[in-house]
């Protein structure tokens, strides 16, 4: 099983996306959060997405191009969850690789799960040692 | 319909230097040796899910985002404008009003690529319309 580090989410990567996703009183209205099922504001879910796929990029060195990535969300995050991956690989060839991976919270709970595939010359030696 | 989609078409975003190097401080990439004129596909999908979230009445309407799935047939370059195309369909045999939103990214140098966003609404809409 490959783990990346774990990362503490924190209040730019609630705030910096909402100038591109926007808020829809999910991501700052902590007063209405609160009375919610979710109980706190909580991260876009492109955020989520998009620092589980970076953690696993961290892992490997090199040119990267995302040429495609998809998700399915099972939970919400917040300030002050913290965020790990557990990776691994799909098909791959010398071209384009593809990645599998689940993203945990601090509680061991499944936050999403993904995939995504690149191009360019990025490695992961452990994993495509040739 | 008209009381959950807001707009007929997508407005259109311009991407700026600046965009790029905020959406690297977000989730930790170092920008040196990168290609700085090209967009990384994370930030092209954020600003894509901003036009939509402008589109549709999100704000009463949306319960959660349930998935979504893209491919990318290139990357945006800095200074091109990003709008999108999109259809709306209510996912069958589900009990839940889950509705996908099939959508193209369209820039001045045509589609960079498709995907969709699986959303679940607090009530179920009209649907098939393709705007």
């Amino acid at each position: 099983m490959n783990i990346t580090k774990k990362i503490p989410i924190v209040e730019s990567h609630l705030l910096l996306p909402l100038m591109w996703e926007g808020d829809l009183e999910l991501h700052t209205n902590r007063e209405k959060m609160s009375k919610s099922r979710f109980k706190d504001a909580i991260l876009h879910g492109d955020t989520v997405l998009s620092i589980a796929i970076q953690l696993v990029l961290e892992e490997g060195r090199g040119w990267v191009d995302i040429s495609s990535f998809s998700a399915s969300y099972r939970k919400s995050v917040s300030v002050g969850d913290e965020l790990y991956v557990v990776y691994h690989p799909r098909n791959s060839d010398s071209h384009r690789k593809q990645i599998d991976f689940e993203a945990i919270n601090q509680r061991d709970e499944l936050i999403l799960s993904g995939s995504f595939s690149v191009t360019g010359g990025w490695t992961i030696e452990k994993l495509y040692q040739s | 319909m008209k009381s959950f989609i807001k707009a007929k078409r997508s407005l259109g975003r311009t991407v700026l230097k600046e965009d790029c190097i905020l959406f690297a401080e977000l989730v930790g990439i170092d920008l040196e040796g990168k290609n700085a004129e090209k967009v990384d596909s994370r930030l092209t999908l954020m600003i894509a899910v901003g036009l939509l979230n402008r589109t549709f009445n999100l704000e009463e309407d949306l319960a959660a985002v349930i998935g979504q799935d893209w491919s990318f047939h290139k990357q945006m370059e800095i200074g091109q404008t990003l709008y999108v195309k999109y259809g709306l369909f209510r996912k069958e045999k589900t009990e839940k009003p889950i509705y996908i939103v099939e959508v193209s990214l369209h820039t001045e140098d045509g589609v960079i690529g498709e995907g969709h966003w699986t959303l679940l609404l607090n009530r179920e809409i009209e649907v098939d319309v393709n705007v």
